[in-house]
């Protein structure tokens, strides 16, 4: 499993990818030794003219934010690419970039391997992520409302009092023809909600437990209700949830190493953006206005 | 080194796919009034007690029963961005995102969404496609090997200049038309199809969680002869140790066949090496242009034998039936009598849409013909090859198991929310047009398990104890038997009188007794806690005439309100509480739950019949008017307003030998 775990640094790879794919799309920019950027009126209209031919409409608002974002990425790794000379001939450049790539990923792989501490300082960070759910038990006994709603009731009310004078009735022998049993042993919170509802499982659970109560409504109808016993959600152990947090995590930092070299890379440069005439500007993140 | 995630990188960066709209889908479903004041077919038991009714010897009823008291829901066909068309697509979406959205959580789409569902799935079949598994990634990476081929140097240029889409189209009709040149194949035995298969087997089995989520390892085996679609979708019922044993079948030659009889030989095969247990489920006969179920011969002339219909309901004991390219039932040309059969059919023409549909067609395409065509050939040949249970499943090329109307993220990355998604020509070929809006939020998969795992679930399938919705999570009970009274109706639980009196869904009617004059039927639904009342159960019965011919009837058996079926013989409609403008309903028509027991009035002991359950909805907003009111644009023409949901229950078969 772990080893699938780490699959996702290969990002790097995927960065390096993009420096080669884009290092031979673009043609236009300024050489590899500038550090400005400047994005022309000609390239913001040449990009929307690109989406429109792909999706035949204007992109909204956030499309084109992403647009732009995705323009200025690609121009700074190709940069990059240009610097390290990427863009003199593909075997030379598949190459390089399987050397660099290669590099990149096994140092990365080291680097990310989480030590049990950190493993813990993620659980705790995200404890709510990783709660051990409610389980409960339980035993309902079901009162249908479809031809006299009162009248339910009162049959509820009446046999919530029978079962308070004989608690040792059967609840599997009394009530409305039901679709689901009438005694739930350990069953996960998950299964409540989707079995029952959330109109029924947020009733039950504030129930007393080992007391007939009710009725209590549900999506269906009535119900008398017994909480038989409750073991509440609880924050896990790491011992518990090792396996779960060991790969959310390591995706994590995958995710944010991605970004971070981005980023280094991006700090590098000065960004300047002319829009064109009557364009709203929008904001891009790393770039200031 | 697996390529996946570099081929998300570039793809996107190349086809430009990433929009990011982020309007917030809202995965919370509208409260609805549950006032109900219809009455329904469940009388109220006269004392409110029944305590003759309960015949258990054990506090709870179920224990060393075996008796399934849960419907566990899933989606067993569903693409990630592995697939080579669902990457060429944008789908940027693997495997992990694809269960952890199952499993409940939020994840951003391919487009830049965030979508979560209103309820997670209990299991999951990935089911991606296994021809040239691999090949998109290697394609978009610019591997020598297919720089090589002349065609994959073009399409790699054209993906480097944004031309992703067609380069998709493309190789989604060469490969329907068997055009992929063997210089960009990608077969079993190549290292990066190897890989793949690896990551996928890995990450079922990282995900897989008895008792709280089940994933299967799966693939789907997508024959097309000629753009016709016979595809099936593989499920294993092993875990990892037997999985990754053998790479998966495909259908290219040599290693592949598109003959469904090769997949069986296959299937056979891995059972034998492994001592693995596989099944497969056939999906989209309305795609197949008449070669799904036929009657007498195969696609290639080959007639039926004894070795075709005993393989066939060997390996593939369910059938799609219904999910986002059409629902498959019934056809209207086919049961002209009934009222519910043209709903959501796609039947332009084949997969992709080189050949035009013709009404002769349709018979060998849909899945209540296909039942009553098993009895035909049951009779001459000896074996029932479609004696098949029913299940839905999105068959969605987004990673997203969506199938609810009022939270749907469409067939693939370009048809996820937008504006404009619905008037997209989503297929375009010489046999017509598919626009986007003809999509269907479609379906789900009920199976009635005794726990939570690949081994319940998929014995559950292979039992055939399962059913189809079109996204709803309605609950559906269906026994047959001989000697089924109002009584077992009325006990607190009668699924016990089910199941010690008669057989559930997917099973055989038993022997008939002597003195028993037709065979009778219990069958009781409850609404998706979450969703719509419902408006009636009906019972579909079909059957083979002395005369050698097929027959069908749809009897109304339970419904809500205070209607009776008119002269015409038909129940009038439930009504319509659907506010258009806001997507909105009431819950104030239908009934919650409805149930009876039913006797087939025209039985006939020496006739092969089969009998299966569909529960209809009250009618609610189509995905297509949400999309309306959530983007304040038009409903498109031809779109139906609103939709009524409905399950589809396995058959009950009667043999009169």
């Amino acid at each position: 499993m772990r080893k699938l775990l780490r699959e996702p640094l290969v990002h790097f790879l995927a960065l390096g990818a993009v420096l080669f794919g884009i290092g031979i799309l673009r043609g236009d920019a300024a050489g590899p030794t500038s550090d400005r950027i400047d994005i022309t009126p000609g390239v913001t209209e040449r990009l929307l003219e690109g989406f429109r031919r792909t999706w035949q409409r204007p992109p909204t608002e956030d499309e084109f934010r992403g647009l732009m974002e995705d323009y200025l990425k690609e121009e700074v790794l190709y940069r990059e690419a240009l610097a390290m000379g990427l863009d003199r001939n593909d075997q030379i450049i598949r190459r390089r970039m399987r050397q660099k790539l290669e590099f990149l990923t096994a140092d990365v792989v080291e680097s990310f391997e989480p030590t049990e501490e950190d493993l813990q300082a993620h659980l705790d960070t995200n404890a709510d992520l990783y709660r051990q759910e409610a389980v409960i038990s339980f035993s309902q006994v079901y009162f249908q409302e479809r031809s006299d709603v009162a009248n339910a009731r009162a049959r509820a009310l009446s046999m919530l009092q029978d079962l308070k004078r004989n608690p040792h009735t059967d609840p599997e022998t009394i009530g409305d023809p039901f679709m689901f049993p009438a005694v739930h042993r350990d069953m996960r919170e998950r299964d409540l909600l989707g079995v029952f509802g959330e109109e029924f499982a947020s009733q039950l659970l504030e129930l007393p437990v080992g007391e007939w109560s009710g009725p209590v409504t549900s999506a269906f109808g009535l119900h008398v209700a017994r909480l038989d016993a409750l073991e509440s959600g609880r924050p896990s152990e790491l011992a518990e949830v090792h396996d779960a947090v060991y790969r959310d995590l390591v995706s994590k930092r995958t995710r944010e190493a991605d970004q971070r070299y981005f980023e280094g890379l991006l700090s590098q440069y000065t960004v300047t953006i002319e829009w064109p005439e009557g364009m709203e500007p929008v904001s891009l993140p790393g770039v200031v206005p | 080194m697996p390529k996946i995630d570099s081929m998300k990188s570039i793809t996107r960066s190349i086809a430009q796919w990433k929009s990011i709209a982020r309007w917030g889908v809202i995965a919370v479903v509208v409260l609805l009034s549950t006032a109900v004041e219809a009455s329904a077919q469940l009388p109220p038991p006269p004392d409110g007690v029944l305590s003759s009714a309960y015949q258990g010897t054990q506090y709870s009823p179920y224990a060393g029963r075996g008796f399934p008291s849960r419907v566990y829901w899933g989606d067993t066909h569903l693409h990630t961005g592995l697939s080579f068309d669902a990457g060429a697509f944008g789908n940027t979406l693997g495997l992990e995102e694809a269960y952890r959205f199952a499993r409940g959580e939020e994840v951003t789409t391919s487009t830049g969404q965030l979508a979560r569902l209103s309820r997670p799935l209990d299991f999951l079949v990935i089911a991606d496609h296994s021809d040239n598994m691999g090949m998109f990634l290697d394609l978009v990476a610019g591997k020598p090997n297919l720089m090589a081929d002349p065609l994959g140097k073009e399409m790699y240029e054209r993906l480097k200049a944004g031309d992703g889409v067609n380069v998709a189209l493309d190789l989604i009709r060469m490969f329907s038309q068997g055009g992929i040149p063997p210089g960009m194949t990608y077969a079993p035995d190549s290292k990066p199809f190897k890989d793949v298969w690896q990551r996928i087997v890995d990450a079922a089995e990282a995900f897989n969680d008895p008792g709280v989520f089940t994933a299967f390892i799966g693939y789907e085996w997508t024959s097309l002869v000629q753009g016709n679609n016979m595809h099936r979708v593989v499920i294993y019922r092993d875990d990892g140790d037997k999985g990754r044993q053998m790479v998966p079948y495909t259908m290219t030659p040599p290693l592949g066949s598109p003959n469904p009889r090769d997949l069986w030989r296959w299937m056979e095969r891995y059972e034998e090496q492994t001592g693995g247990d596989v099944l497969a489920i056939a999906h989209n006969g309305n795609l197949s242009n008449g070669i799904m179920f036929p009657l007498e011969a195969q696609y290639d002339g080959r007639r039926l034998d004894a070795e075709y219909v005993t393989n066939r309901i060997k390996w593939e004991p369910l059938y799609e039936v219904t999910q986002i390219k059409g629902d498959g039932e019934a056809h209207p040309l086919l049961s002209p009598d009934d009222e519910f059969a043209d709903y959501e059919n796609w039947d332009v023409g084949n997969l992709d849409l080189s050949v035009a549909k013709s009404s002769n067609m349709l018979a060998a395409e849909y899945g209540r013909e296909a039942l009553k065509r098993g009895l035909q050939i049951e009779a001459a040949l000896g074996t029932n090859p479609y004696k098949f249970g029913l299940i839905g499943s999105t068959d969605s090329h987004t990673a997203l198991a969506t199938a609810q109307e009022d939270n749907f993220f469409g067939k693939h990355t370009g048809y996820e929310p937008s504006p404009t998604r619905m008037d997209h020509d989503m297929m375009t070929g010489p046999a017509g047009t598919v626009t986007g809006w003809m999509s269907v939020a479609s379906g789900l998969a009920a199976a009635w398990a005794t726990d939570n795992t690949r081994t319940a679930i998929f014995d559950a399938m292979e039992r055939k104890e399962t059913y189809a919705t079109t996204g709803s999570r309605l609950a559906v009970r269906f026994f047959g038997g001989w000697e089924f009274t109002e009584q077992d109706m009325n006990s607190r639980q009668p699924a016990f009188a089910g199941y010690t009196k008669g057989v559930p869904m997917g099973g055989d009617l038993p022997a008939r007794p002597s003195g028993a004059s037709a065979p009778t039927f219990m069958v009781y639904s409850l609404r998706d806690a979450q969703g719509a009342n419902l408006d009636r159960i009906q019972i579909v019965k079909g059957w083979l005439g002395d005369d050698g011919r097929t027959y069908e009837q749809v009897y109304d058996v339970a419904w809500s309100g205070d209607r009776s079926i008119g002269s015409d013989g038909k129940l009038p409609p439930v009504g319509n509480t659907v506010d258009v403008a806001n997507a909105n309903w009431t819950n104030t028509i239908g009934a919650s739950e409805l149930g009876t027991v039913w006797t087939d009035p025209d039985f006939d002991p020496d006739q092969r019949a089969f009998y299966y359950a569909r529960v209809i909805e009250i009618p609610t907003p189509r995905w297509s008017t949400y999309d309306a009111f959530r983007f304040g644009i038009p409903i498109p023409d031809g779109a139906p307003t609103s939709t009524q949901e409905r399950a589809y229950t396995s058959p009950i078969w009667y043999n009169p030998n």
